[in-house]
């Protein structure tokens, strides 16, 4: 709790606060990462070709247009995925943290 | 399920219950319709059943249960017990999800999967039939397992962040 906090703070605290601090950043940076590997996928395969040339190639080829949707939700899907794992990773060490604190105030009293 | 196939007693039954969770509107339009071929007059029926009182009870004590993790006055320093809620929520939604993906996913590699196993017997075209039925197996527990560890993690860490939540909870001072 708020009170517990400055008393008992100790490096040990510092260092896995810093450590759920940098997991919580680097789940966005993850998800960003993953994001932009989508787009990215999306328009080299663009980038190559006119979108008719597409359609016409997928009319052609409705195999390569599947393995190309599922190649990128699986690559979105997995960014989320690490996202959330990430993001508990940062929560569950600070509630160590708030527990590991709220039990020395208890001893203290 | 065919409703034809029903016996009056237990459309009569169907009937009244007027269970609109169970059953769709379009199996009561048919009941009704097979109800009025047999007896003539309908039945009167009970007010319509949209949610069940278990599914009722349990919401109510996943409010009550959340309601204690959110009081202001007595909140944590290190995290908000909210987002605690809203990401394991959606930990046991996307582990429901991460099976479906790698479900879909998977079933490209199936075919992929064949053409390896056929070539194998590129000599012996007499032992073909086997490309299927080995890639199904292989594909089919290398899919399981995918599914097994990811389904399993995610819901692990959603259990452990709610245990967690619990846990800093009880070792709060009153």
């Amino acid at each position: 709790m708020a009170e517990s906090s400055d008393e008992f703070f100790t490096s040990k605290h510092k260092r896995l606060k810093r450590i759920s601090g940098t997991a919580n950043i680097l789940a966005w940076i993850v998800l960003l990462f993953f994001v932009l590997q989508t787009f990215s996928q999306i328009l080299i395969f663009t980038g190559q070709q006119s979108i008719q040339a597409s359609i016409e190639m997928f009319k052609e080829n409705p195999e390569l247009a599947l393995n190309l949707f599922l190649s990128n939700i699986n690559i979105l899907f997995q960014g989320v995925v690490y996202w959330l794992i990430l993001k508990g990773v940062s929560l569950g060490l600070n509630m160590i943290m708030e527990t590991d604190l709220n039990y020395r105030r208890r001893v203290q009293v | 399920m065919r409703l034809n196939l029903k016996e009056t007693d237990e459309l009569i039954e169907i009937w009244k219950k007027n269970d609109r969770v169970e059953w769709s509107e379009t199996a009561f339009d048919v009941a009704k319709e097979i109800l009025e071929q047999r007896l003539g007059d309908l039945p009167p029926q009970n007010e319509p059943i949209f949610k069940h009182v278990e599914e009722e009870i349990i919401e109510i004590d996943k409010v009550i249960y959340f309601e204690k993790f959110l009081d202001s006055d007595n909140a944590p320093a290190f995290y908000k017990p909210k987002e605690i809620i809203r990401i394991s929520t959606w930990l046991n939604r996307v582990s429901i999800a991460a099976v479906a993906i790698t479900i879909i996913v998977n079933i490209p590699e199936l075919i992929r999967l064949q053409r390896i196993i056929q070539s194998f017997f590129i000599g012996n075209p007499q032992w073909n039939f086997v490309a299927w039925p080995g890639a199904l197996i292989i594909g089919g527990l290398t899919t399981a397992l995918q599914c097994y560890i990811v389904y399993y993690s995610l819901k692990a860490l959603a259990s452990i962040l709610r245990i967690l939540m619990e846990w800093e909870f009880n070792s709060r001072t009153a």
